[in-house]
């Protein structure tokens, strides 16, 4: 008889369980079922990847505006103060002096101050009429806002008395006649009379502080600043601080100077590193706001993913029943169903994350930045779609798993 | 050697008021070796006992023991691994995995051992060379007859070298020559492999062959024929 000659094979199976290879021979099965319900799971997926594009992409912008700015700030340095006349106050404004300007200049903590004067004319070149910033300044305007000139010069002592002009980049640009942008040399009107142009400065981006756009202003001599416009009072005075200085002592210091005295004039000082918390502060809020939305649209993607694993568990109770009856475990079944939520979350994240990325460069590209992938958008898009998929998968997974073998086998 | 024994086993479908009583007062021993046949008009109750012999469902009374344990007020988990080291299923309507080929559905068993795959595999393919399907272990179900199908089926309950092979009617969806073949393969695996086997049939001819016949009567074995040898 062939049954007495059989030997029961050695049966290392009772023993030696292997808890990595188990979990690695499920999260291949889980791949599997995902293939097979790939129209439906197309469209969860779809949902999770737009929500992890959402949040991956706001998060980038945000960091990428943030860094804009800071840029901006470096450009110019960020020990520049401003004071101007606050006209929110009742009472007449104040008026500022070129006393004012010597005195501030002797303030601890100070290391230049330069009077400004802002008018608005009307530029005629030839044909083309521009109505632009104008400001009269005086020659230490140039080196305490860190502009160069890139052909011909700035303004200088001697030009106290001409009727000379020096162009921001932008502006320049805009002023070109047939092509051809003036150069030192040419003539510009402003306000009746005909102003030579002595230099065109290189292109810079604006600093906020700053009540002007370098670009796109031109700049006269504070002393002629009459000829071109009426009103031409001192409206701002532009203050760098010593480096060593604190922010807050020179902001007081400035301050003091204006309310002290027997005629207080009432003045608002701001400075460059105020309005960098400010800005970072705001850039915060922004990006977490920003975040929550994509957070939403990431629950609207897990609702779809816990609708496919719902429907997969309905279609899918014979298939439970039939693993049941070969061993599976309840906690074997609600692990299927969570790797198998799992993988659809986290490949709808991975196309969301590169969706996101490829999102956020086209609106630095648009918004002219530099853009930089955001470090941490990547991690958090994927935590955050994996998270989607195992919160979302719960609730049919632990469903999957308490059905009766019995009851799944024939498919109820 | 007893392997099974139910001990006046009672067993309702449904909720309270409405339940059908199924399995009434039931009693039997399986034997060890034994091939067993399960016979019994339609609705008699013979799958809801399978169920219950292959811990898919538990008893609402009675006593229930498996190789000596007692399993009726056993953990689910527990359940699960007798099922999945201890017993075999054959289905009537084969339940293979459509996306599976034929290898992968007979190691699928495997996977809730913390078999490695590799060695799943091997045992698998050589399970269906066994059965006679050394040449289709990469087809999957679609691509395959009936009988094939059941033999996939049969490999993969028996693969896990279990005590106890237990079939509800697994010629019911085959003709009658391939039907024959199933049941010749269930006589030499539990020649070969010692494997107890209890199938259910309609067909008295696949009955008249099994060593001992049990005949399900409106929920109760029929004591008329207990154990009767052929
Ligand atoms: N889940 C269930 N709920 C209610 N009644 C059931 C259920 N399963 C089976 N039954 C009833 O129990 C009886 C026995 O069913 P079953 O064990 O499948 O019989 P057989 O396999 O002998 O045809 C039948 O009357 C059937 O209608
Ligand atoms: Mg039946």
């Amino acid at each position: 008889m062939r049954r007495a000659g059989h030997v029961k094979p050695a049966r290392p199976l009772d023993d030696g369980e292997s808890g990595g290879r188990r979990w690695r021979a499920l999260a291949a099965d889980a791949l599997r079922n995902l293939g097979a319900m790939r129209q439906r799971s197309l469209l969860a997926l779809l949902g999770i990847a737009i929500g992890t594009a959402a949040v991956v992409a706001l998060i980038s912008i945000g960091e990428n505006a943030r860094e804009h700015s800071m840029r901006q700030f470096l450009a110019m340095g960020a020990d520049i103060l401003t004071v101007q006349k606050d006209f929110s106050l009742s009472g007449r404004p104040a008026v500022l002096t070129r006393a004012d300007v010597d005195r501030l200049r002797a303030l601890p903590g100070v290391e230049e101050v330069a009077p400004l004067a802002m008018l608005g004319v009307e530029i005629r070149q030839g044909r083309t009429r521009l109505p632009s910033a104008v400001a009269g300044v005086t020659p230490e305007f140039f080196a305490l806002v860190q502009a160069k000139a890139a052909q011909g010069r700035t303004l200088t002592e001697g030009d106290r008395a001409a009727t000379v002009v020096v162009l921001g980049a932008g502006l320049a640009r805009r002023l070109a006649e047939d092509g051809q942008p003036p150069v030192p040399g040419s003539l510009l009107r402003m306000g009746g009379y005909n102003h030579t142009v002595v230099g065109v400065l290189a292109g810079s981006t604006p600093n906020p502080v700053l009540p002007l756009d370098v670009d796109s202003t031109a700049f006269v001599p504070l002393s002629g600043a009459r000829r071109v416009s009426a009103n031409s009072d001192i409206t701002n005075l532009v203050v760098r601080k010593m480096p060593g200085a604190t922010d807050q002592a020179v902001r007081q210091s400035l301050s003091d100077h204006f309310s002290g005295g027997p005629h207080p004039r009432p003045v608002m000082v701001q400075s460059a590193r105020q309005l960098i918390i400010a800005m970072t502060d705001q850039a915060r809020v922004h990006t977490l706001l920003l975040a929550a939305i994509g957070g939403v649209s990431l629950i609207v993607g897990g609702v779809g993913v816990m609708n496919v694993m719902l429907m997969g568990v309905v279609e899918r109770r014979r298939e439970i029943g039939l693993r049941m009856a070969l061993g599976a475990r309840p906690i074997d079944v609600c692990a299927m169903f969570l790797a198998e939520a799992l993988a659809l979350s986290l490949s709808g994240g991975v196309a969301g994350v590169l969706l996101g990325l490829a999102a956020a460069a086209v609106y630095a590209w648009n918004a002219g930045w530099a853009f930089a992938p955001s470090v941490p958008s990547l991690p958090l898009g994927l935590g955050m779609s994996s998270g989607v998929g195992l919160f979302f998968g719960l609730y049919p997974a632990v469903q999957a798993s308490r059905l009766e073998p019995v009851a799944a086998l024939r498919g109820e | 050697m007893t392997i099974l024994a139910l001990d006046g086993v009672h067993k309702s479908h449904g909720r309270a008021a409405g339940a059908v009583q199924v399995l009434r007062d039931v009693s039997l021993d399986i034997r060890q070796g034994e091939v067993c046949a399960i016979v019994g008009s339609s609705g008699s109750g013979k799958s809801t006992l399978l169920s219950l012999m292959g811990l898919l469902d538990r008893p609402d009374s009675g006593r229930l023991r498996f190789e000596g344990e007692e399993v009726g007020t056993a953990s689910a988990d527990r359940l699960a691994a007798l099922r999945n080291r201890r017993i075999g299923f054959v289905f009537q309507a084969f339940h293979l995995l459509p996306r599976l080929t034929a290898l992968e559905n007979v190691a699928l068993p495997f996977l809730y051992r913390g078999v490695p795959p590799r060695l799943g595999r091997d045992r698998a393919a050589s399970m269906l060379e066994r059965v006679g399907l050394g040449d289709r272990l990469h087809h999957r179900p679609e691509e395959m007859s009936g009988g094939q199908r059941q033999r996939v089926a049969v490999a993969r309950a028996v693969v896990g070298d279990p005590a106890l092979l237990l079939a509800d009617e697994p010629t019911g969806n085959l003709d009658s020559a391939t039907a024959r073949q199933i049941i010749d393969l269930f006589f030499a695996l539990n020649a070969d492999l010692g494997v107890t086997v209890a199938l259910v049939t309609h067909d008295p001819a696949i009955a008249a062959r099994c060593g001992r016949r049990l005949v399900m009567r409106d929920g109760r074995l029929d004591s008329a024929a207990p154990g009767a040898v052929a």
